[in-house]
């Protein structure tokens, strides 16, 4: 079932390939996630911006190599909601020079994504928050 | 006394899975959540591109929501058309901020006006849902 539980914590999923984003996110509902679904970072800003839902951390996708799309949100992210961390997702090898360019952090979680994989890259970015 | 009239108020099927197409994602997000708190499994396309790939990939669907202006080069009544050919059996509701399009009338799509009520959208839901398996259940 995938009804809505109270107090979820909340993940702002951005992935523009449907299927996946379907998948992924009904995934991580079945482990007690709540989950935003967005499919580019222009309805990502819009639900930080304008929507009353809170967001505890954001997935998103890097991005095709060399559009630089998911490393500049993720600054985005950072400038205006410091403190939502951000889990990139993408292919190591090709997404490497792209966050070297910038000085970022290469992807947290690589593509395709292993829904566990994903889940337990989660669960500790949010243990950190906790701890911090 | 008819048989609609017994139940006035369509009751909640058992889980039903919905794609909802909307292009807005502050209303997408909402409708979504009010269905997922009726009970339903929600996919969400943000066009009618995705709907059709997401159809195309799952076939759980049990009902379309979709509204009828949408970013891409697909509206909500021409993915009625699409999803009429490929999918017959499968029930299609169609939202609007304007009047109901001339094409939703002519084909008898239920149409729910903007803004609406999250339970005016479960009820229509539930009730295309209802009417699709009593048109399927053999005489």
């Amino acid at each position: 079932m995938n009804q809505i539980k109270a107090n979820l914590q909340t993940v702002l999923f951005v992935e523009a390939d449907a299927i996946v984003r379907a998948n992924i996110s009904a995934y991580l509902r079945d482990c007690d996630l709540d989950v935003i679904e967005a499919s580019d970072t222009t309805e990502a800003k819009t639900v930080l911006g304008e929507s009353e839902k809170r967001v505890d951390i954001i997935l998103c996708d890097a991005g095709s190599v060399g559009t630089k799309q998911g490393f500049s949100f993720t600054q985005w992210v950072k400038t205006n909601y410091d403190g939502t961390p951000v889990l990139l997702a993408g292919n190591i090898d090709d997404a490497a020079s792209v966050a070297g360019d910038l000085c970022e952090e290469g992807p947290q979680v690589t593509k395709p994504y292993d829904p566990s994989l994903v889940v337990d890259a989660i669960k500790q970015a949010l243990a950190r928050i906790v701890r911090t | 006394m008819l048989k609609n009239d017994l139940m006035p108020i369509p009751e909640a099927p058992p889980t039903i899975t919905v794609l909802v197409v909307e292009d807005e994602i502050l209303i997408r997000l909402d409708v979504s959540d009010e269905l997922r708190r009726a009970g339903h499994c929600v996919l969400e396309a943000s066009s009618a591109e995705d709907a059709l790939d997401l159809l195309a990939a799952d076939g759980s669907v049990d009902v379309v929501f979709s509204d009828y202006q949408l970013a891409g080069a697909i509206d909500g009544c021409e993915l009625w058309s699409i999803v009429a050919h490929r999918y017959p059996a499968l029930p299609f509701v169609l939202t609007s901020a304007q009047n109901a399009p001339s094409a939703a009338q002519e084909n008898g799509i239920p149409f729910i006006p903007k803004p609406y009520r999250p339970q005016t959208v479960i009820s229509a839901i539930n009730n295309a849902v209802i009417v699709q398996s009593d048109t399927d259940e053999p005489d």
